[in-house]
């Protein structure tokens, strides 16, 4: 393999931390509130959305715009938990799994009928002033690699948070046994609510990272929700630590792919790939048996 | 230390407790007998909030607590530990120990409790690294009262925690719970049990409730020894 090689395989690390941030929200809230949240990727897009208008409109200082469209996924993400799921909380068991799913499934593409003919125009690019290097006549931008460094410190804290603080143990008890953790004193939802902000959070920061890497368009929502799910389904649906891997894995294998035989065909090859990897192990990577 | 007065409670529509009226004092085991079905643990999640009375009113020391959610309950020092064990499979003995002392007055104390329950049962102490839901039936009945009791607990509710175990097991816990009131001085206890022999031995004071409703009180030690006695309440 030659040095664009290498780079392809480092694109793919970059978009596979992108994609763990987005797939782990999905993960989390699963997990707590037995909801698979359809409209994950379209709150991403709410927030570039914001991001760039601010920018375009206002004059805006770079950062304060960005600020403002974080603010603005996570104000949709409260939206969701308080609002269009409430009917959804009445039900237990499978009926709240779909339920849950056209709620979401509703909301998004509401969402996205709306955001796309308001702000047809509103793309977002970040240009860091980071240079690009030449490494044997292969020109590298270094804002990639600072991108890729910058979500997976985001997913390093992330990871302590959960394993070592007393909220993150109570998130991750919750997703185990609900009965256990209302036992043992824990307000369940004060923490659904919690759950939902991170999550929201942690996808409005990775909608900025790929808008470092990339453009992100008003038309992009549902694409970023459907690979999420794919990672948290390769990661073991409960399983933070397993989403994470799936999202490297995804991330890599899907840039390798497009390395090879292009980006059309390596959508097809992707899914194919996926759809193997559950063959083997239908619980996930280190998914349990539910 | 707990006075429950007057209990009306059950689930929605379905009623399942019926003016339950009942005392546990300071340092005090009690213990609550009868049959399958016949309202036991409901009673406890009721004490604790999981599920919220019709009627009646519910006291822990001098505070109110009926009505109240489980997290403000367990705050005061009511703590329930049950037959389902109810832990954190993925967590290891540690972290489940840990979750136990969420309440911000138990973290104060997580250290002293933590080696309450790890000199109570020794087994949890070989095992502290071990996933929760590796372990045997009975080990896990121990870290379920050994969560319980992490949370600074002044009153144990215990739901049934002989239920599918060897006797050597059973053994093992009852000799924990003897060892613990030794220890802590004005702990109480009520619990839950369909084994006569086991709660007998261990509560003097008891009620026995059948088909929602309190049908017996008194000295269960000596009078429910007798065979006219277990026919009549128990049916066995």
């Amino acid at each position: 393999m030659d040095v664009s090689g290498l780079l392809f395989i480092l694109d793919g690390v970059v978009l596979g931390t992108i994609l763990s941030l987005i797939a782990v929200g999905l993960t989390m809230i699963y997990g707590l509130a037995n909801v698979l949240n359809l409209s994950h990727g379209e709150i991403l897009v709410a927030g570039t959305i914001a991001a760039s208008v601010l920018l375009q409109y206002t004059g805006l200082p770079l950062m304060l715009s960005l600020a403002a469209g974080v603010l603005i996924t996570v104000g949709a993400g409260v939206f969701i938990e308080k609002v269009v799921l409430r009917p959804v909380y009445t039900l237990e068991g499978d009926e709240r799994v779909l339920l849950g799913l056209y709620m979401t499934l509703a909301f998004s593409i509401l969402l996205h009928g709306i955001l796309i003919t308001t702000f047809p125009t509103a793309y977002l690019t970040v240009n860091l002033p980071t240079p690009t290097i030449d490494l044997n006549g292969i020109r590298v931008r270094t804002a990639q690699i600072f991108a890729g460094a910058f979500s997976s410190v985001i997913l390093a804290i992330l990871f302590l948070f959960l394993k070592r603080s007393w909220t993150g143990m109570a998130i991750r008890s919750l997703t185990q046994n609900e009965v256990g953790a209302l036992l043992v004193g824990i307000n369940v939802r004060r923490y659904r609510l919690l759950v939902f902000v991170l999550g929201s959070l942690l996808v409005a920061l990775a909608g900025i990272i790929r808008s470092i890497v990339a453009t992100v368009g008003p038309e992009n929502g549902f694409e970023f929700t459907i690979l999420a799910l794919l990672v948290c389904v390769v990661g073991g649906i409960r399983s933070v630590y397993g989403t994470i891997v799936a999202g490297l894995m995804i991330g890599v294998v899907y840039s390798f792919l497009v390395y090879l035989i292009g980006t059309y065909l390596a959508y097809v090859a992707l899914l194919a790939v996926v759809m193997v990897t559950l063959l083997v192990r239908p619980y996930g990577i280190v998914g349990e048996k539910l | 230390m707990l006075n429950v007065v007057n209990i009306s409670s059950g689930y929605g529509e379905i009623q399942v407790l019926w003016n339950i009226s009942l005392q546990v004092g300071e340092g005090e085991v009690v213990a609550v007998l009868g049959p399958n079905g016949a309202g036991k643990t409901s009673l406890l999640k009721t004490i604790i909030g999981i599920l919220k009375p019709y009627r009646g009113e519910i006291f822990f020391g001098s505070k109110r607590i009926d009505g109240q959610p489980t997290e403000k309950i367990v705050m005061e020092g009511v703590s329930l530990s049950l037959a389902e064990k109810e832990l954190f499979p993925q967590m290891t003995v540690r972290e489940n120990l840990m979750l136990g002392a969420f309440n911000k007055r138990a973290r104060n104390k997580l250290e002293e409790n933590l080696e309450l329950v790890l000199d109570i049962f020794p087994r949890l102490r070989e095992r502290q690294n071990q996933k929760a839901g590796t372990m045997s039936g009975g080990e896990q009945q121990m870290l379920a009262i050994g969560r319980a009791l992490m949370a600074d607990a002044k009153l144990l509710l215990l739901d049934e925690p002989s239920t599918g175990l060897a006797p050597i097991m059973v053994r093992a816990i009852y000799n924990g719970l003897k060892r613990l009131i030794e220890v802590r001085q004005g702990f109480s206890i009520l619990l839950v049990e369909q084994r006569v022999k086991d709660a007998t031995e261990f509560a003097r004071r008891g009620y026995i409730i059948a088909n929602g409703r309190i049908v017996f009180e008194g000295d269960i030690a000596s009078d429910v020894r007798s065979s006219e006695f277990m026919h009549r309440y128990l049916g066995v």
